[in-house]
C-alpha cells in the first residue's frame, strides 16, 4: 500500500483538451487555445438572493441584462438565463471560495453548482476569428452587433456553446478574442470543427 | 429558418429552439377522477387549426426556457411570443383563420 | 451555323490562350471565355442531343438559362454532371463532353425516336407501359437506361465544401444596372452591404451591351462602381455566387463556385464550393429578365439561338455564332442586336419583325444600316437537319393567321426575341405570387411578403435608365428600412439616354401553313422536347390545371426548370382553354435557381464531421488499451477489450468472468447526472418518478422509473438524497437530455411555483464502477476516510470522502448483481483515479470491461435496458415492475396505466427465455411464434430484445417481450430465422443468475 497515495495527495488533473492544444496555431490571423482549469459555477435563484453574496466571495456583479457578461474583481459573470448565470473564477480547484459562497446563501432558495470539470473554454482570436466562428454559430458577431459586453449561448455545428468576447484585447473590433464555453465530452470534437472551420478561412485569406 | 423572439434573449435564429406543440393544454388536477375519454381528450387530442396557432416553444440551446409563440401555419408569420403563464395576447381575428 | 472568334472585342484576354478537350477533340479558347463561347468559337454546333426525340441541338442562350449545352465536367473523381456549358468558366485542360447521346453526340442511335416520334406523344410512356401493370418494372429498367443526362461521379470526392452563415442588412442579388446601383446608394447610406452575383464578372446584362453610361462605356461605369464598393469594409461581394433559394424570415441560400476556375496551384486548400446560409434585413432582388424563344417550326435546330445571346457572345467574348444572321422578334429589343452585330461586321439578312410597325426610333437606323427590315411577317419555321441553314419567311394576314407561299432566306443563325420574362423566381419562392402584367406581356412580382424590393428588369423595367434609378432608390429604401439615415445618401451618378420603346406585342406560338403537330415541331421546353402540340393534346385530354399541364407533358421538368419556355406554354394552354393568362397562372416556383450540388449541402458534415462524438475523461487510455468502441448516442463507449488474438466472444467472456470472480471495472461517465435542488426536491421527484423520493433518507440511493403521461417507460435511474433539499439523480446514456428537458417544462409551464432548480452535471463527473467479490478490498486502499464496511456503508447508500486523491462520491449501487462501488470523480481527475485504480487492482486481477459485457451481466440479472427491452409501448406493469409503482401518489403517465387497454391481462409481458440447445443464442429483434406452421400468415406473438451467451452460467439466455407471457411460462417458443431455421425456446423467468441477491454481500 505505500505505493499509492493517501487521501491527503491531490490525484494529477486532465483539463478536456490537454491532449490536442495546438500552440503552433495561434498567430494574428486564427489562434485556438483552450484556457483549461478556469472554475465554472453555475447558479441559479434571484438576482436579489445572490447577488451580495456573488460579489462579496467574488467581487463581481451579476449582470441583470439579458446577454451580457460583468468582468469584475476575481470572477466574470455572464447573464444565462432569467434566473440563470455562468460565473467563472480562477481556478477549479478554488473550493474554499465556492464553499464560502455556498455557505452564504444556505437560506435562500439558489442553486450554486461547480460545474469546473464539465466544461471548458476555447479562446478563438485573431483578424479572422469571426470567420472561424461563422462556419457554424447563427449569431451575428459583427461588431455593430456583438460587441464586448455581450455574451450569448448558441451553438456551433450541433454543440452548444457559449460566446463572450473578450474585453482586455486591444482591439476587439479588428483583432477580437472569443471565449467560447463548451461542454467537456464534446469539447475535442469542437476543437477539431473549430480548427477544420481555420483551414478553409486560413487558405482564402 | 425562422427568426424566432425569444422573451428573454430575443431574436434568434430557430436553429437554437425545439418547438413543443400546442400550448395552453393544462394537466388535469385530479387525473384519476377523469374518466377514459377525458384522460384521452388531455393526452392525445389537439386542435391542429389552419392560420393562427398557440404553440410552445424552448430556447433550447440558448437560455433553456420555455414560451409561447402566436404562429399564422400558413404564411409562418410569428405575430407574438409571450412567457409562460401569460394569457396569449388578443387575436385579431378569430383563432383558426388566417 | 459556323461559329467564328471575331478580330477584336469582347471582354476575353486574347494574350491567354486555354487548351480544352470537348468530345474528346482538343480545342482552344481564351481567359474570359465560358465553354459555350469557346465551342461557338470553334465552329462546334452540335453540343448535346435532345432528351426524348434525341435531336441534335446547340448552345440557344448564354446564361443559367441554358437548356441545351448540358455537359458532363471534367472526369474521374471530380466529374460533375449536367453544368451548363455557357456558365462554365474555361480553364487550362478542361476537360467536357455532351450527354445524353450515345456512341456519339455526332451519330446517336436514340434519335431513332425522333423518326418515330408520331408515336411518342406527351403521356406516352404512362399510356402504354403502365399495361399491364405487372410488367411496368421490367419496361422501366429499359427506359431508364435510355433516359438520363450526365453520370454521377462513382468514386469519392477529393475535395471538401464549406458552409458559411452570414447577416447583412442589405443582400443584394445581381450586379447589372439595377444591382449595382442599389449597392452602391445602400453602402452610401452606411449599410452593411452583400452584393452576389452568378457571372464570373459583375456587371450583369452591361457586360454584353454596347450603351453608353455617362456618355463613357458601361464598362467604365462598372469598373468605378465595383472599386468603390470594394474599399468599402462593410460590402461583401461575391462573384460566381447563386442566389438560388429564398426562404423564411428573410433567409437565403447561396452557392458560391470557388476552385473550379482555378488551376490546382490557385486552388491550394481552398473548398470547391461554399453554401452561404444568408439572414438579410432587407433583400434587393435585381437578377434581370430572361428573353423569351418564339415557338416556331424546328426552332431547335442548332443556330437558333435567343438574340440577347447572339449579341452577348458579340460583345462580351468576341464571338460571331454564325456568318449570316436573320434577327426575329416581336420587340424592339432585338432591333439593338442587329445593329451591334452589323456594327461588328457580322452580316445580318434580315430583321423580322411580327408588329405591323415595327419600332420606333431604331428603325430608320436599321434601314441606314442597310438591313432588310420585314414587318408584318414572321419565321414560320427552319429548314436544315444538323443546323440552320435557311428560313421560311410567312407575312401575316389581318386575323394573325399565315398565307401564301414562304420567303426563303439563307442563313445560319436566326436569332430569336419573343419579348422578355422577368426572372422572378426569388420573389415567388419568397411566397410572394408574381402578377401577369399586359403591357409587357409577362409575369411580374406581385406584393412582397418579406423585406424585399425589386428593382430593374425583373420587376418588368427593362430599359437602362429604368434599372438605374429604381435600382438607386431600391438601395435607399433598403437601408432605410434597416434603420439607416439614407437622407443624406448620394446616389451614384449615371446619366443614360432615356429612350422610349414601342410596345411589344405577343406572340406565343407563331402561325404556321400547317395545324400544329402536323408541321415542324415547335419546341417550348428544348430540354424535355415538349412542344406547342403536346400542350394542346394535354388540354384535349381533360387537363386544366398548369400544374397537371405540367406533369403531364414534362414542360419545364429538365435542369433548367423552364425558364425559357414555360412562359409560352402556359400562354399555349390558356388559350385552348379559353381562359386569360392571368387565370392560367404560373407553375410554383421553388428552389434551387439553379441545382445545386450534393457537396455544397453536406458542406463539412461528413466523415469524421457526420455527428457530434462526445468522449470521456478516460477515453485516451480506453484507445491505448485498444478498446474496440461503441456508439452509444453521440459517445464513444468502449465495447469490449480485445486481449492478444481475441474475438468479441472470447473477450466478452473473459471480461464476465473476472467481474463475477474477481473484479471488473467499468467507464460509466456517460450516465446522464441531474444536480436537483430546492425544498421542493423531494416532491417534485415524487411527481416524476413512479415510485417515492420524498422519503428517502439522505445518504441513501433509490432506483427510479419514469414514464411519459401515456405510461410507457421512458427512463429509468439511480438517484441519491445529499440533503433533505438535494439530489443527485442518474439516467440513462441516451436519455440524459431528454430527461432533463422534460423536468424543466414540467417546472416551468406547469409547475412554477414548486422551488427546484435543476442543473446538468453529466459531464462535471467521470464515473468509475467496480464490481466483483473484491471490489471492496480494493476501495479500501483507496480512500482513507470512507469506512467500507458493510454496517457502515450497506447495500443502496453513498458516501463522500477522497479516492485516489481526489474529492469523490461512491455509490454502493449495483448493475452486475455484484458488490459494486460507483466511483464519481470531477472528470478533471479522471484519467489519474481510473489510471490509478487499475494499477492498484493489478494483483487483484482487476479487468477493465465494456458495453457489451456490462449488457450480459445486467441481463443474468434481468435487469432491464430502457429503449433495448422496452420500445415506448411498454408499461412498468408489462415489466413486472409493479414494486416500482406507488400507489400512494400521483405521478406523471399514472392514470394511463388504468386505461382499458393498458390494463389488459394479455399484453406484451417481459419474460426469460432459454433455448432448446445451450449454445444457440437467439438473435435480438426475431420475432416469436407459437407455433411452427409453415401457412402464413403464423401469428407472431412477441419478440427477443436482448440476447447473449453468458459465460457465467455457460449458456445462452434472453429477454422477450411476449403476449400473455408470464402466464405461459415454462411453454415453448418459436423463433422461425431469415435463414430457414426454427429456434425453440422455453419461457422462463427474466432473472437467470443469483435470483436471492446474494452475490451482493459476496
Amino acid at each position: 500500500m505505500s505505493s499509492q497515495p493517501n487521501s491527503a495527495e491531490t490525484a494529477r488533473r486532465n483539463s478536456p483538451l490537454v491532449q490536442c492544444v495546438k500552440d503552433e496555431l495561434a498567430n494574428d490571423v486564427i489562434g485556438l487555445a483552450e484556457r483549461p482549469f478556469l472554475g465554472h459555477l453555475n447558479l441559479r435563484g434571484d438576482f436579489n438572493s445572490l447577488n451580495p453574496s456573488v460579489k462579496q466571495v467574488f467581487g463581481v456583479d451579476l449582470p441583470e441584462q439579458a446577454n451580457t457578461v460583468s468582468v469584475e474583481g476575481a470572477g466574470i459573470a455572464l447573464w444565462t438565463g432569467p434566473d440563470e448565470w455562468l460565473l467563472i473564477h480562477r481556478s477549479d480547484e478554488d473550493a474554499d471560495r465556492v464553499a464560502d459562497l455556498d455557505r452564504l446563501t444556505a437560506d435562500a432558495h439558489v442553486s450554486v453548482v461547480d460545474v469546473s470539470s464539465a466544461q471548458t473554454v476555447i479562446y478563438v482570436s485573431g483578424t479572422h476569428a469571426r470567420d472561424v466562428l461563422a462556419r457554424g454559430c447563427p449569431l451575428d458577431l459583427h461588431s455593430r452587433v456583438f460587441g464586448t459586453g455581450q455574451c450569448a449561448q448558441t451553438h456551433f455545428g450541433h454543440i452548444p456553446v457559449t460566446v463572450w468576447l473578450d474585453n482586455a484585447r486591444p482591439d476587439p473590433i479588428a483583432n477580437p478574442g472569443f471565449n467560447v464555453v463548451v461542454r467537456r465530452s464534446f469539447a475535442d470534437y469542437l476543437w477539431r470543427l473549430l480548427d477544420d472551420a481555420a483551414t478553409g478561412v486560413r487558405a482564402a485569406v | 429558418m425562422f427568426i424566432i423572439d425569444c422573451p428573454w434573449c430575443g431574436e434568434r435564429d430557430q436553429s437554437e429552439f425545439s418547438y413543443g406543440g400546442e400550448a395552453h393544454i393544462v394537466r388535469p388536477v385530479e387525473p384519476e377522477a377523469l374518466s377514459d375519454n377525458e384522460w384521452a381528450d388531455y393526452l392525445f387530442m389537439r386542435k391542429n387549426t389552419k392560420g393562427r396557432y398557440l404553440e410552445q416553444w424552448v430556447h433550447s440551446a440558448g437560455c433553456r426556457r420555455w414560451f409561447n409563440a402566436v404562429r399564422d401555419n400558413v404564411t409562418y408569420e410569428i405575430s407574438a411570443t409571450y412567457k409562460p403563464g401569460d394569457s396569449a395576447p388578443a387575436a385579431e381575428h378569430a383563432e383558426g383563420t388566417s | 451555323m459556323s461559329g467564328r472568334r471575331l478580330d477584336s472585342g469582347g471582354r476575353i484576354d486574347r494574350d491567354r490562350p486555354i487548351s480544352f478537350t470537348f468530345n474528346g477533340k482538343s480545342l482552344t479558347g481564351y481567359a474570359g471565355d465560358t465553354l459555350a463561347s469557346a465551342l461557338l468559337a470553334n465552329g462546334v454546333s452540335i453540343v448535346g442531343r435532345s432528351f426524348k426525340y434525341h435531336r441534335p441541338r446547340g448552345v440557344l442562350a448564354a446564361g443559367a438559362e441554358e437548356p441545351n449545352a448540358i455537359v458532363q465536367l471534367f472526369e474521374g473523381d471530380r466529374t460533375v454532371p449536367n453544368p451548363k456549358a455557357t456558365q462554365v468558366e474555361l480553364v487550362e485542360g478542361l476537360v467536357a463532353s455532351s450527354v445524353n447521346c450515345w456512341p456519339s453526340v455526332d451519330y446517336d442511335i436514340g434519335a431513332i425516336n425522333g423518326l418515330v416520334s408520331k408515336a411518342l406523344p406527351a403521356g406516352f410512356y404512362y399510356k402504354t407501359f403502365m399495361w399491364p401493370r405487372t410488367k411496368w418494372e421490367s419496361y422501366e429498367k429499359i427506359i431508364r437506361a435510355a433516359a438520363g443526362l450526365g453520370k454521377v461521379p462513382d468514386q469519392p470526392d477529393p475535395d471538401y465544401y464549406e458552409k458559411v452563415n452570414a447577416h447583412t442588412d442589405v443582400l443584394v442579388v445581381g450586379s447589372g444596372p439595377a444591382g449595382l446601383a442599389a449597392a452602391l446608394s445602400a453602402s452610401r447610406a452606411g449599410a452593411r452591404v452583400l452584393l452576389v452575383d452568378e457571372s464570373s464578372e459583375f456587371g450583369g446584362s452591361l457586360l454584353g451591351s454596347t450603351e453608353l453610361i455617362n456618355e463613357q462605356p458601361a464598362a467604365t461605369w462598372i469598373e468605378a462602381a465595383v472599386a468603390e464598393l470594394a474599399s468599402n469594409p462593410d460590402v461583401q461581394m461575391l462573384d460566381r455566387t447563386t442566389a438560388f433559394g429564398y426562404y423564411d424570415h428573410n433567409f437565403l441560400n447561396l452557392a458560391q463556385r470557388v476552385t473550379d476556375h482555378l488551376d490546382t496551384d490557385s486552388a491550394g486548400s481552398l473548398p470547391r464550393e461554399r453554401l452561404w446560409r444568408v439572414r438579410a434585413a432587407q433583400v434587393v432582388i435585381a437578377t434581370g429578365a430572361l428573353e423569351r424563344p418564339l415557338v416556331f417550326g424546328n426552332n431547335d435546330r442548332p443556330g437558333v439561338m435567343l438574340a440577347s445571346a447572339v449579341s452577348t457572345y458579340v460583345n462580351r467574348y468576341g464571338v460571331s455564332p454564325g456568318s449570316e444572321i436573320v434577327v426575329f422578334t416581336n420587340n424592339d429589343s432585338a432591333y439593338r442586336v442587329a445593329l451591334d452585330l452589323n456594327a461588328a461586321g457580322v452580316s445580318v439578312k434580315a430583321l423580322v419583325d411580327s408588329r405591323a410597325r415595327g419600332a420606333g426610333a431604331p428603325v430608320d437606323e436599321i434601314k441606314a444600316a442597310g438591313i432588310d427590315l420585314i414587318t408584318s411577317s414572321v419565321v414560320s419555321s427552319v429548314r436544315g437537319a444538323r443546323g440552320v441553314k435557311a428560313v421560311d419567311v410567312h407575312a401575316l394576314t389581318d386575323d394573325g393567321t399565315v398565307s401564301g407561299s414562304a420567303r426563303r432566306i439563307d442563313c445560319d443563325v436566326v436569332a430569336m426575341s419573343g419579348g422578355w420574362s422577368p426572372v422572378v423566381h426569388l420573389h415567388a419562392q419568397s411566397g410572394g405570387r408574381p402578377r401577369y402584367d399586359d403591357v409587357s406581356a409577362s409575369f411580374v412580382p406581385g406584393v412582397a411578403v418579406q423585406s424585399q424590393i425589386c428593382a430593374g428588369a425583373c420587376n418588368g423595367d427593362f430599359l437602362l435608365h429604368e434599372c438605374l434609378s429604381e435600382g438607386a432608390a431600391a438601395g435607399v429604401r433598403a437601408a432605410a428600412a434597416s434603420g439607416y439615415d439614407a437622407s443624406s445618401s448620394v446616389e451614384a451618378e449615371a446619366r443614360v439616354a432615356t429612350n422610349t420603346e414601342t410596345a411589344l406585342e405577343p406572340l406565343w406560338l407563331v402561325p404556321a401553313p400547317k395545324e400544329p403537330g402536323r408541321g415542324p415541331k415547335q419546341f417550348l421546353d428544348y430540354q424535355n422536347d415538349t412542344t406547342a402540340a403536346d400542350i394542346r393534346l394535354a388540354v384535349r385530354e381533360g387537363f386544366r390545371s398548369i400544374e397537371h399541364v405540367k406533369r403531364y407533358t414534362l414542360l419545364g421538368f429538365g435542369t433548367d426548370q423552364g425558364k425559357l419556355g414555360n412562359i409560352n406554354g402556359m400562354a399555349i394552354a390558356a388559350k385552348a382553354l379559353g381562359q386569360t393568362i392571368e387565370e392560367t397562372g404560373t407553375t410554383t416556383f421553388r428552389p434551387a435557381y439553379t441545382p445545386v450540388t450534393f457537396g455544397t449541402w453536406a458542406g463539412r458534415g461528413v466523415g469524421e464531421f457526420f455527428d457530434p462524438v462526445r468522449k470521456t475523461p478516460m477515453h485516451p487510455w480506453h484507445e491505448e488499451r485498444g478498446a474496440e468502441f461503441e456508439d452509444v448516442g453521440q459517445w464513444k463507449r468502449p465495447w469490449f477489450y480485445p486481449e492478444d488474438g481475441e474475438d468479441m466472444h472470447a473477450a466478452v467472456a473473459r471480461e464476465c468472468l473476472a467481474t463475477r470472480n474477481a473484479i471488473g471495472v467499468v467507464d460509466a461517465s456517460t450516465l446522464g447526472k441531474i444536480d436537483v435542488r430546492g425544498r421542493d426536491a423531494g416532491a417534485f421527484l415524487d411527481r416524476i418518478y413512479t415510485n417515492m423520493f420524498s422519503s428517502l433518507k439522505p445518504g441513501h440511493c433509490r432506483y427510479g422509473l419514469m414514464l411519459h403521461e401515456d405510461g410507457m417507460v421512458m427512463d429509468d435511474g439511480v438517484s441519491a438524497r445529499i440533503a433533505d433539499d438535494h439530489y443527485y439523480m442518474t439516467t440513462t446514456t441516451g436519455g440524459a437530455a431528454h430527461v432533463l428537458g422534460w423536468m424543466e417544462q414540467w417546472l416551468q409551464t406547469e409547475w412554477p411555483e414548486m422551488e427546484v432548480y435543476l442543473t446538468s452535471v453529466t459531464d462535471q463527473w467521470a464515473t468509475i464502477s467496480l464490481s466483483g467479490p473484491k471490489a471492496r478490498a480494493l476501495c479500501e486502499e483507496l480512500s482513507e476516510d470512507i469506512d467500507y464496511g458493510d454496517d457502515a456503508f450497506p447495500f443502496m447508500t453513498f458516501r463522500q470522502g477522497r479516492v485516489a486523491g481526489a474529492p469523490a462520491r461512491v455509490f454502493r449501487i449495483s448493475f452486475s448483481g455484484e458488490r459494486s462501488y460507483e466511483i464519481n470523480v470531477p472528470a478533471n481527475y479522471g484519467l489519474a483515479v481510473w489510471q490509478h485504480i487499475l494499477d492498484a487492482g493489478e494483483k487483484y486481477g482487476i479487468t477493465p470491461y465494456g458495453t457489451e459485457t456490462m449488457h450480459v451481466l445486467r441481463a443474468e440479472k434481468g435487469f432491464i435496458i430502457v429503449g433495448q427491452d422496452t420500445d415506448g409501448s411498454v408499461t412498468p406493469i408489462d415489466l413486472g415492475m409493479n414494486w416500482v409503482v406507488s400507489k400512494k401518489k400521483d405521478f406523471l403517465g399514472k392514470r394511463s396505466l388504468f386505461r382499458s387497454d393498458t390494463v389488459r391481462e394479455d399484453r406484451k409481458q417481459l419474460v426469460g427465455l432459454l433455448t432448446e440447445h445451450d449454445h444457440e443464442v437467439l438473435p435480438e429483434g426475431a420475432q416469436l411464434v407459437e407455433v411452427p406452421s409453415k401457412v402464413t400468415p403464423v401469428p407472431m406473438v412477441g419478440h427477443v430484445t436482448s440476447s447473449y451467451f453468458s459465460p457465467s452460467l455457460n449458456r445462452s439466455i434472453a429477454l422477450a417481450l411476449v403476449k400473455d407471457g408470464r402466464r405461459m411460462k415454462g411453454e415453448s417458443v418459436f423463433a422461425p430465422l431469415i435463414d430457414g431455421r426454427l429456434m425453440k425456446a422455453t419461457i422462463v423467468d427474466s432473472v437467470f443468475y443469483d435470483p436471492k441477491g446474494d452475490r451482493q454481500n459476496v
